[in-house]
């Protein structure tokens, strides 16, 4: 134990700049004293145990899971830290979208910005990969990959692991992946529907057939989810939340030949279509535009495993995805015609992998692909690009004792628009007992520049600014020049065009441990490392005082902190739950420029210094937050009762004295609590209630949290036919 | 590292003291120098630097003329153009020009320092800088010159701890702290507040010394 931790820090040493060696030494430390705890405790290592199951709170089985090592695994084997909410449970909440049931995790918080993205780790959306069944879902607007846009129904389990994957994903799986696994389709026939309502006139409408012999297997799924949206702020055209309609049509069909063979064949088409009333003031007068947003995607992802002998498996994978969104956007105070834009993201993928087994200790995974994507849109020069990436990845998972797992990985991404990416991972778990495991793993992840940073071709016809992709910097530079479009630079044009990806070295260390079969405590500690995040800057002035920008990679940032959650069962009935996030995060320019005393702040009319100590990191960031989970179940009865209370403390929202930095008290949202209900009652053997309050408290802070709309009151029913 | 820290901390207010001390006694000694002894700094409230006057292409528009200010006379130089020595700074929207170089046949020039507005006491004798046909020596574009642009709630703020150090027309010396971009000072301006109105501190040292105090 002592010397990994040796070579760890070591490891650090050399890789971490001067202020974060502390908080390193005092991670490693904590987590060295808890290995002594526990090793001490335990003297009996790696003693043999009857094994509990890995979840009793929920279901009896043990939870496989399969995102953490891209193949099947135990949960409670597999050495990179990784959460799990299955369906059942996304039942006892009620959760009807992808965003109402991640809100609830511990750590994780929905950040609206062009959508409800998840913030895991203290990363914005754009840094965690979002995955359905093993394959990318794409489209992103700003960033954010929009959760609403997938219904819950769709769901066996999600797999949520944390810390770097890019050593088997790739691009985006900085922060980390979140797999949403949708049940392979079982043999007989069943049929399912649900219906709910809920405040705001949302509605919710859900079928499934699922119907199967012993080859061939298949089933479908629909469905409709709609809302009249809300409006917190009258005064103001337009509502706060636009209402809108989403359908969504998936299936999923299974072919087994032979016991040898799997044909496995997912697809899924979504649509959503919105449309609200905007207005502004234009030199007294007020101007209203109806504007009209569209987005459809779909993805047929087919795969073929095939078991060549008793230790050789090889996958070969395909996914077609498409994702385009429109918007018009058009007056009804005054004539013209209607500013429309269009964006549509292809993207296809083929895959192939070979899982190896070794003699008793060594299991293989070797891979590589090529994937190849398109964009069109009016806002990218010529109209329309695309890219290719080539990758390989190999993964070395290794059980050189019952009490030991290493697995080390890597991924080389060759891709056509950036610079080769090489992404390496090591992890180990070190089962003690049977009743605790430690996990650590260091890594590295990346995230490629996105279309509109390598792209972007845009001039703002009002304010007049044009932003311009680094792949087309020189160009564009050039074509201002010869139009006489540039007054003087502001930045050497020559420091454009190289963008590298934005890169992470991260380390994640866990314990998990069961005291009996009652009580289970898992503590985690993270600290992550970005350099090279991609802002924009200014590259040059035009005649008429605006700006050209580009992208480059410029900040530091660092997120770091530690999350618990304790899981506790009374008795047959009352289950508790309690989870906290201690978050740190911060720009490491940011901190350097305070700690030469070069960031000032205006208190009072006078200028000073910032103290370090007033510095509140990132903005959107809570340092504490945290939730309460009490559950009733009466299985004699079929009454189910979750209540959740989920506080989020105080966060930045944006600079309001100048400085650009959270520094000021006036610059935090404060905190708040919400409290969730859901009671489910079995009616009959085929049918089923639910009722709840989402936001029982009522909790609304209608000019910093647009988002919270009030409380929420809901109700359905539940059909299920099994033959 | 801190303890010293804080003990030079610690070094200095006392000295603060001391010399707060030694100047009240001086001044209850000697009023006569009361005079002299300080200069104030002045307050221009809402200079309205070429405000929008007008839409063109749905983009709002001012006149595209520079507003001229003597420090000298703390007004405002009405009916001259930049071929005058009348003016010492030159404002329109963001941008701020001085009486020299490409701008001005003034000995006008600048440096942005970072700083304390009431702690600065000495205009530097070197690091002049003076407009060219490369751009005005005060840098465009948010956090390079005055003003930090926040793109989230669109508001242009003067940068804390920048203080803008003027030669004059005439090659003597002031100190500008901005204070407001926005019409009134609101405490916390928005994109609806009244843009390019110029609220700011001078001083300036009328000797032609490079002292401020």
């Amino acid at each position: 134990m002592y010397t990994i931790l040796n070579w760890l820090d070591s490891i650090i040493q050399d890789n971490i700049s001067r202020p974060f060696r502390r908080f390193q030494k005092i991670l490693l430390w904590s987590v060295g004293l808890l290995c002594t705890f526990v090793l001490t405790s335990h003297p009996g290592l790696a003693q043999e145990k009857d094994t509990p199951p890995d979840s009793v709170w929920t279901i009896k089985m043990p939870v496989i899971v399969v995102t953490a090592t891209k193949s099947a695994m135990r949960l409670r084997d597999v050495p990179i830290l990784t959460r799990v909410v299955t369906a059942d449970e996304a039942k006892i909440q009620g959760a009807l979208r992808m965003s109402d049931l991640l809100a609830e995790l511990t750590g994780i918080f929905i950040v609206h910005d062009h959508g409800a993205g998840v913030q895991l780790q203290g990363f914005d959306s754009a840094y965690t990969l979002i995955l359905l069944d093993g394959e990318p879902i794409i489209g992103r607007t700003a960033g954010t990959l929009d959760l609403n846009r997938l219904p819950v129904s769709l769901i066996e389990q999600i797999e949520i692991v944390r810390g770097p994957s890019s050593s088997l994903y790739g691009s985006e799986a900085l922060a980390g992946v979140i797999n949403i696994i949708t049940r392979r389709p079982r043999a007989g026939l069943r049929a399912s529907s649900s219906v709910r309502f809920e405040t705001n006139q949302t509605t919710d409408l859900s079928t499934a057939v699922e119907a199967g012999g012993e080859k061939l297997r298949g089933r479908i799924q629909f469905n409709r989810f709609s809302s009249d949206g809300y409006d917190l702020t009258p005064n103001i055209i337009g509502l706060t939340a636009p209402g809108f309609s989403d359908y969504t049509l998936a299936g999923r069909f299974t072919f087994e030949p032979s016991d040898r063979t799997l044909i496995d064949t997912g697809v899924r088409f979504a649509d959503q279509s919105q449309s609200n009333t905007l207005g502004f003031e234009e030199g007294g007068t007020v101007l209203e535009f109806t504007e009209e947003a569209d987005r459809e995607d779909w993805n047929v992802s087919p795969r073929v495993r095939h078991r060549l002998n008793n230790n050789l498996i090889a996958t070969a994978k395909g996914h077609l995805a498409s994702f385009s969104t429109q918007s018009i956007l058009s007056t009804i105070t005054d004539e013209g015609a209607p500013d429309q834009l269009n964006f549509k993201q292809m993207y296809r993928k083929g895959e192939l992998q070979l899982d190896l087994i070794l003699g008793s200790q060594h299991l293989v995974t070797l891979g590589g692909g090529f994937i190849s994507e398109t964009v069109t849109t009016e806002r990218v020069v010529g109209g329309r690009r695309s890219n290719e990436d080539t990758f390989i990845f190999g993964q070395h998972q290794w059980f050189p004792y019952d009490w030991l797992h290493v697995t080390t990985s890597g991924r080389l991404d060759a891709h056509s628009d950036y610079n080769t990416r090489i992404s390496p991972k090591l992890a180990a778990l070190i089962t003690t007992d049977k009743s605790t495991r430690i996990r650590a793993s260091i890594g590295s992840g990346f995230k490629a520049p996105s279309f509109q940073q390598l792209y972007m071709d845009f001039t703002n016809p009002v304010a007049g600014y044009s932003v311009v992709g680094a792949t087309d910097i020189t160009a564009a530079i050039q074509r201002f020049e010869d139009l006489g479009q540039i007054q003087f630079f502001l930045s050497d044009p020559a420091s454009f065009g190289e963008i590298r990806p934005e890169k992470s070295f991260s380390i994640n260390l866990g314990v998990e441990r069961e005291f009996g079969e009652r009580l289970r405590i898992e503590l985690n500690l993270f600290q992550n490392q970005v350099r090279d995040l991609i802002e924009t800057l200014p590259v040059a002035t035009k005649p008429n005082g605006q700006n050209i920008f580009s992208y480059v990679n410029l900040n530091r940032i660092y997120t770091r902190g530690l999350d618990t959650d304790i899981r506790f069962r009374f008795d047959d009935h009352w289950s508790f739950g309690i989870g906290y996030q201690f978050l740190d995060t911060g720009d490491e320019e940011v901190v350097d420029e305070i700690d030469d005393g070069s960031l000032f702040k205006r208190v009072n009319g006078r200028d000073r210094r910032v103290r370090k100590e007033e510095y509140g990191g990132l903005f959107n960031r809570s340092r504490h937050s945290g939730n309460l989970r009490i559950t009733f179940v009466d299985a004699n009865r079929g009454l189910t009762a979750a209540l959740r209370g989920l506080y989020r403390g105080r966060y930045g929202l944006g600079d309001l004295n100048g400085n650009l930095i959270l520094d000021d008290r006036s610059e935090y949202v404060p905190g708040y609590l919400t409290l969730n209900l859901t009671v489910t009652k079995t009616i009959s053997n085929s049918v089923s209630a639910q009722i709840g309050i989402r936001n029982m408290l009522g909790e609304m802070n209608v000019d910093q949290i647009p988002s919270l709309p009030g409380r929420l009151v809901f109700g359905g029913l539940t059909i299920e036919l099994a033959r | 590292m801190i303890n010293m820290k804080r003990i030079n901390r610690s070094i200095a207010g006392l000295a603060a003291l001391v010399s707060l001390v030694f100047l009240v006694a001086c001044d209850s000694n000697s009023g006569a120098d009361e005079e002299t002894n300080d200069i104030v700094a002045e307050r221009v409230t809402d200079f309205a630097a070429d405000p929008f006057v007008g839409f063109v292409d749905g983009r709002p528009v001012g006149t595209g003329k520079y507003e001229f200010f003597s420090l000298q006379t703390g007004l405002e130089v009405d009916g001259v153009d930049s071929a005058s020595t009348a003016w010492d700074i030159g404002l329109q929207g963001t941008d701020i020009i001085v009486n020299g170089g490409s701008s001005g046949p003034g000995q006008g020039g600048v440096q942005v320092i970072e700083g304390i507005f009431e702690e600065i006491m000495e205009a530097p004798t070197a690091g002049w800088a003076v407009d060219s046909d490369l751009g005005t020596a005060i840098l465009a574009g948010s956090g390079n010159g005055w003003y930090n642009y926040n793109p989230a709630s669109m508001v242009i703020s003067p940068m804390p701890g920048r203080v803008l150090l003027i030669r004059t027309a005439d090659g003597r010396f002031a100190k500008i702290k901005i204070i407001s971009y926005y019409r009134g000072s609101p405490e916390t301006p928005t994109a609806e507040s009244a843009a390019r109105f110029y609220t700011f501190d001078y001083v300036f040292q009328p000797d032609g010394s490079h002292s401020f105090q």
